[in-house]
């Protein structure tokens, strides 16, 4: 019994140093950059036998490694959105997929992208209001579409359990894209309606220092 | 008709399993579980708790769905082999009491390695730092009875065929089980030609749709389940496991044992 034993260990043994040579010399002469291609969404969608949620963590596992590597290494990006695309076909809910996607979209240049990721993202947690604030966000840091940037944080402002940053946002970037006159209507609304002191006090100093002070006396004598 | 047999039958199904070291899957279970959660802690950035539930999860379904299969598949065809059948046959049992006997004996076995890869994944999720969720739990007895569902669907199988044809048609139905709202809905598109319309409606009736009781997906992110909506679910999914259960008491009966 001994002897097969020792045989089957010695030749184990003597496969896996050849394994181990084969990779090394194959591993230095074979370039690939790793990740060829990614299935269509929509077909692993429908093959993935009732295991989407757990096929999307395996993609989202390898979109990450993959992400995080050409992070480091000539930031060759080409497949990060398919990759996200497949991760939220297969789950539309996985919230960290479009927190970590959107920046690395919008960082490789493709603003465009993000805003389709946060859009999927939006259709499927419609009251959510992270997603409209996100794109908003993703337009402001990552391109000078600063009209895009007020319509979606307002869209934000606009929803049950917003971030109240969202207003403030909506009329820093009206007021960037030229549009003084909705960034006093935000920061006049803010005024009045806040329960918040500090956002209150913010509003008005946001409000005097574009030379409507007056709206804030008015607003007094109509009380 | 006796419960005392069904209950001896299923006795002894069960004891073969045991002989089988099927139990030695949860040891299993838990080695994948770890692992899973160290390789989700390093790599799945901002999603770990979900990686590990899943992964809990869909292994606790397979693991389920291959036992059963393979217990299935193999029941018969071992009796025979063994000649264990003809001692049990020439005693006062009939053909459907031997079948069910050994699908209780099964589904006694799934539910204790269900209760026991449940009780590995809470005491694991514990160890990492947190209990597991109560709403995850009512999806693991709708798991239970996929699994009846091809327990049965192997017995079927088994007395009609080999073991590993069996073994491939069950597979084959627990893709085709899960895909067929998926074919009904590209099939029912406006522009679909009648045919394939009629063969997406048939495919829908005419297989199990297995998309009712997986709701792995749900629980997961805290939905909550409606006790009618998992009552329905399970009621049928033994509504099939009859079905499959009666034509294999059909099969057998005309097999000449």
């Amino acid at each position: 019994m001994r002897a097969p034993l020792q045989a089957m260990l010695i030749a184990s043994l003597g496969f896996t140093s050849i394994q181990w040579t084969f990779e090394g010399w194959a591993t230095a002469r074979v370039r690939l950059p790793g990740l060829q291609s990614v299935p269509p969404p929509r077909v692993a969608k429908a093959i993935a036998a009732g295991f989407d949620g757990f096929l999307a963590d395996l993609a989202y596992i390898r979109f990450s490694t993959y992400w995080g590597y050409w992070l480091t290494h000539g930031r060759a990006f080409h497949n990060v959105a398919p990759l996200l695309d497949l991760v939220v076909t297969l789950d539309p809910r996985l919230r960290s997929a479009y927190e970590i996607g959107s920046v690395a979209l919008g960082d490789a240049g493709d603003v465009d992208g993000a805003i389709r990721l946060l859009a999927k993202g939006a259709k499927a947690s419609p009251t959510d209001s992270w997603y409209p604030f996100q794109t908003g966000m993703m337009l402001f840091l990552y391109s000078t579409r600063y009209a895009e940037a007020a319509t979606a944080f307002e869209r934000a402002a606009s929803m049950p359990g917003a971030d109240p940053a969202a207003a403030f946002f909506a009329a820093r970037m009206h007021l960037s894209s030229a549009r003084k006159d909705m960034a006093l209507r935000i920061w006049y609304d803010i005024w009045r309606t806040t329960k918040s002191p500090s956002m209150r006090t913010c509003a008005a100093n946001w409000i005097k220092k574009e030379g409507r002070g007056d709206l804030l006396k008015d607003a007094k004598t109509g009380e | 008709m006796s419960p005392m047999r069904w209950y001896h039958l299923a006795s002894i199904t069960f004891k073969e399993a045991l002989r089988d070291r099927v139990f030695n899957l949860v040891g299993l279970f838990a080695v994948v579980l770890m692992a899973g959660a160290f390789l989700a802690g390093n790599l799945s950035a901002g999603s770990e708790a979900k990686v590990i539930r899943d992964l809990a999860l869909a292994f606790i379904q397979i693991l389920l769905l291959l036992v059963g299969i393979l217990l299935g598949s193999q029941g018969i065809h071992r009796d025979i082999d063994r000649r264990t059948i003809f001692l049990v046959l020439s005693k006062p049992v009939r053909r459907g009491e031997y079948l069910l006997g050994k699908l209780l004996g099964i589904g006694a076995v799934l539910l204790a390695l269900g209760i026991a890869m449940t009780l590995a994944f809470v005491a694991i999720h514990g160890l990492l730092g947190g209990f597991v969720p109560m709403n995850l739990l009512p999806a693991i007895p709708l798991m239970l009875i996929e699994a009846t569902v091809f327990t049965a669907m192997a017995l079927l199988f088994s007395s009609l065929t080999s073991p590993t044809l069996g073994l491939a048609y069950c597979l084959g139905l627990f893709l085709v089980g899960h895909t067929t709202s998926t074919i009904h809905t590209f099939t029912q598109q406006p522009e679909t030609p009648d045919a394939v319309r009629w063969f997406g409606e048939f495919m829908l009736r005419i297989v199990p749709n297995l998309e009712v009781l997986d709701v792995k997906n749900q629980v997961v992110y805290g939905d909550p389940l409606r006790l009618q909506d998992a009552l329905w679910a399970g009621g049928y999914g033994l509504a099939w496991t009859f079905l499959f259960l009666g034509l294999a008491t059909l099969s057998i009966l005309r097999r000449e044992v």
